[in-house]
């Protein structure tokens, strides 16, 4: 089998066989979700470079842990945002940059125009999360960033489904609330 | 429904969190309130502007960089190092165990009566063989030998049972962890 074709569950077994470069891989292929949690959740990218750094290392660390019934991806991200969590009770989230400013930024903007005006609400979205509480910020990032299904984020976040539904809808609500003056009047 | 009570809903109704009834219910207040559809036009503005926006890739460097942490922070072997350490550690324990109880058990099956029986000098003895002070010199009766040697015999049997029983153990342990890491690695593939 090619090596690119591998599966997440044949390069955590040749990990735990010994071979470290195997986990190299899997860092390659969840270092942009790990990343960009981080990000969101901790708003600035000095803290999100250290923490998504961190969450790879106790995932190494702990990888003998892993169930291989559920997804790597859900458990890396489990790992991510409580560290993420642990560290925001020590130091609250702080947008000390926005998004927009770094160049590795992955737009789907077709054109320059649209590029701007989503830098522009990405920007603004960057902020809005800052002004909701950690755990409303986790869930819409899990549920509505990360594109993760209300049971996958409880389980993630080890709380109930109604705590993630209570938190989704006011944390959406709220963020309506601060970029309402930036949103499209409804047709 | 009232409209209060329809927005309280409309992020769960959006996300098709809802019950099939209060599903309809909601949809047929909407059909009918143009303030609460324009709440969820812009509640699902709100969402689809947070799925738009770009994830951020690290860049390639950050493998470096976990990698070098990996390293550096925890050693590649130190894990399973500790690993195979630990059931010999609890071998050990469990050994000691059973050695403190058949040493018990051995003390507590001596006839210790027989040592009130007459007491001899054993000067002369530590004399010979290096000259003991006064002060060195133990009283023991001759009939408490016996129970020496008993006590001896009991103790090195022990001490010979508990070997072996560590070893066991050890053994039993490794092919403990042996197996289960061979049933990990097989649901993995499986």
């Amino acid at each position: 089998m090619a090596l690119s074709a591998e599966s997440d569950t044949q390069l955590i077994v040749r990990t735990l066989d010994g071979q470290t470069g195997a986990f190299g891989r899997l860092v390659d292929r969840h270092r942009t979700a790990v990343y960009s949690l981080a990000y969101r959740m901790l708003g600035d990218r000095d803290r999100a470079d250290d923490a998504a750094q961190e969450a790879f290392v106790r995932a190494y660390e702990s990888l003998h842990t892993f169930r291989p019934s559920g997804s790597f991806r859900s458990w890396l991200l489990s790992i991510a945002s409580n560290l993420c969590i642990d560290r925001l009770r020590s130091r609250p989230f702080s947008a000390e940059k926005p998004v927009a400013d770094f160049a590795d930024v992955q737009s789907r903007g077709p054109d320059p125009e649209t590029l701007a005006g989503r830098q522009e609400i990405s920007r603004l979205i960057h902020r809005a999360l800052g002004r909701l509480s950690d755990a409303q910020r986790a869930v819409i990032v899990l549920v509505y960033m990360e594109q993760m299904t209300y049971e996958q984020a409880a389980g993630i976040l080890g709380v109930p489904l109604g705590t993630v539904k209570s938190h989704a809808s006011r944390g959406r609500r709220r963020l309506k609330d601060i970029l309402a003056p930036h949103l499209e009047e409804p047709t | 429904m009232n409209c209060p009570d329809v927005r309280a809903q409309l992020v769960a109704y959006d996300d098709g969190e809802l019950e099939d009834a209060e599903a309809r219910s909601i949809a047929r207040h909407l059909q009918e309130c143009p303030q609460c559809r324009r709440e969820l036009s812009r509640l699902q503005e709100v969402a689809r502007h947070l799925g738009e926006t770009a994830a951020i890739d690290p860049g390639p460097v950050f493998r470096t960089q976990v990698m070098a942490a990996i390293v550096r922070t925890r050693p590649v072997h130190s894990r399973t190092a500790i690993q195979a350490l630990r059931p010999i550690a609890i071998s050990v324990a469990l050994g000691g165990l059973i050695a403190a109880s058949v040493f018990v058990l051995g003390v507590l099956s001596i006839d210790f009566a027989a040592w009130q029986i007459g007491p001899v000098e054993l000067g002369p003895l530590l004399d010979a063989i290096g000259g003991a002070t006064p002060a060195l010199v133990v009283t023991l009766s001759e009939a408490a030998w016996p129970v020496v040697v008993q006590f001896s015999g009991t103790v090195m049997m022990a001490l010979v049972v508990d070997i072996a029983l560590i070893i066991a153990l050890v053994i039993i342990a490794r092919k403990w962890r042996q197996g289960k890491l061979a049933g990990r690695t097989g649901a993995i593939l499986a």
